[in-house]
């Protein structure tokens, strides 16, 4: 049987991107992940009865990290396809269906801990910090260079891992399991994480020494950087820590006037 | 107004389409900013707000401020009146822009839950035959979406300039020396924040 041209795998790396366009409590990415991959159901399963049994089964439960789909959905269309020449349609079906929940659990725990725990709030930092020690002499083409910067940046690893998951899911099946044990997402998590706190406390220096005048200033800051950090670390959530702040800030000035 | 509110739920798409992360504060605060005529003080709101509030997740079942509306809220807050910026004006802004923006995912969580009914509707077409309805009703839940953040920012951006007018009237002197002056310290109290986050080790061990 003729595999899936690679023109139906782009369509599928397109509309991976509406992965969460309907999330719900209920059954999370499941219309999402039904609309990515019927380009290559339509194709799979010309007989019109047949393809309805299959979209219903893709509209069960799914969840993963949106950034990961790409594998999975180029798994599935493999699949599928092998499924379609399959005698025995109702063990074939079952197996799609715990691929794809075993995938999606593993995937969904290396995106979380990757991608929203440390990869975002990288960028995230590569562009704020020289923002704020260098904010008196930014440029509108600097700050635009930030800005587009840090979306580029961030994004390549978005698109590059949806496209990569498609094509390398759809080639490898269950396999590409192999590959992805292969990337060292511990080590690079920890990386990551490290060359952030270190560029934290470098603009944390620059700033006390450049950004702050006189010893009253100083001083003031070394406490609420010491008491935020503190709080921080006894549980007390950013925006708690924010009122506080401006409330401590307020009654320093009142002592002082 | 309304073409803020518009940007802004073009930004809020972002949770359905693609987290291509458009949706982070100092993205969109400077956006507004730009668009009200001042990028600067759009960048700066933007920036603080991304540092102060770094370890918020940009998913979770829980309720956490939703930050891109913070800082639009705020960045349009402290430029709407025109004149010469006060940075009071600005952390009142943001002190009030934050529980708003918990009130935007609270909104969010209601929109998700009326997704689970479009959901439903769409598999009993399917079962009825009809697979356009996938499509269809996955269009229908991304309109909604952008719907409910246009009608969000058409209702708050207006009503948040009015209290901040009436607070401007009512607090006194020296709270808004302090609030002046807090500026100047909290990229300090983002460092604490940020600097905690990465220190810690969430998922090496697993």
């Amino acid at each position: 049987m003729k595999a899936l041209n690679p023109i139906t795998l782009v369509k599928i790396f397109f509309r991976s991107f509406l992965i969460q366009a309907a999330w719900n409590y209920e059954r999370m990415q499941n219309a999402g992940f039904l609309y990515g991959i019927m380009p290559a159901i339509k194709k799979i399963y010309p007989e019109r009865a047949r393809r309805l049994g299959v979209i219903k089964s893709h509209l069960e439960f799914f969840n993963t990290h949106p950034y990961m789909i790409g594998i999975i959905m180029g798994m599935t269309v493999s699949l599928e396809e092998q499924a379609a020449r399959d005698e025995v349609v109702f063990t074939s079906r079952n197996m799609i269906q715990v691929s794809k929940t075993n995938m999606a659990g593993p995937l969904a725990a290396i995106g979380d801990a990757f991608f929203w725990a440390v990869w975002r709030p990288f960028c995230a930092l590569l562009a704020i910090l020289p923002v704020i020690v260098f904010f008196k002499e930014l440029n509108v083409f600097t700050i635009w260079f930030f800005f587009f910067g840090f979306l580029v940046f961030y994004n390549s690893l978005n698109f590059g891992l949806r496209f990569y998951g498609v094509f390398k899911g759809y080639s490898l099946k269950e396999k590409i399991i192999r590959d992805i044990s292969r990337w060292n997402i511990q080590k690079l998590i920890s990386a990551v994480r490290i060359t952030g706190l270190i560029m934290v406390c470098v603009t944390a220096v620059l700033y006390f020494t450049v950004g702050l005048a006189g010893l009253r200033q100083k001083a003031l800051s070394v406490l609420i950087f010491g008491i935020g950090a503190y709080l921080y670390r006894k549980g007390v959530s950013s925006t708690r820590l924010f009122y506080g702040f401006l409330a401590l800030i307020i009654l320093v000035c009142l002592v002082r006037t | 107004m309304l073409l803020i509110a518009a940007i802004s739920s073009f930004f809020a798409l972002d949770n359905a389409i693609g987290n291509f992360m458009i949706s982070r504060p100092f993205i969109c605060g400077t956006v507004v900013g730009y668009l009200m005529g001042d990028i600067k003080t759009g960048l700066l709101i933007g920036v603080l707000t991304e540092l102060i509030w770094i370890d918020v997740f940009p998913i979770g079942s829980y309720v956490a401020p939703e930050l891109m509306v913070s800082a639009i809220l705020s960045v349009y807050w402290s430029l709407a009146p025109g004149g010469p910026m006060e940075f009071h004006t600005l952390a009142l802004a943001i002190a009030l822009a934050v529980p708003l923006s918990m009130t935007f995912r609270i909104a969010d969580v209601w929109n998700r839950q009326l997704n689970s009914k479009i959901v439903r509707v769409m598999e009993n077409k399917v079962n009825e035959g009809s697979e356009k309805a996938v499509p269809a009703y996955l269009y229908l839940c991304i309109f909604l979406f952008a719907a409910k953040a246009f009608l969000f920012f058409v209702i708050f951006l207006p009503l948040g300039n009015i209290i901040l007018d009436w607070a401007e009237s009512i607090i006194p002197l020296f709270i808004k020396q302090g609030l002046d002056a807090s500026l100047k310290f909290m990229p300090v109290l983002g460092f604490a924040v940020a600097f905690n986050f990465f220190r810690k080790k969430k998922y090496e061990s697993a």
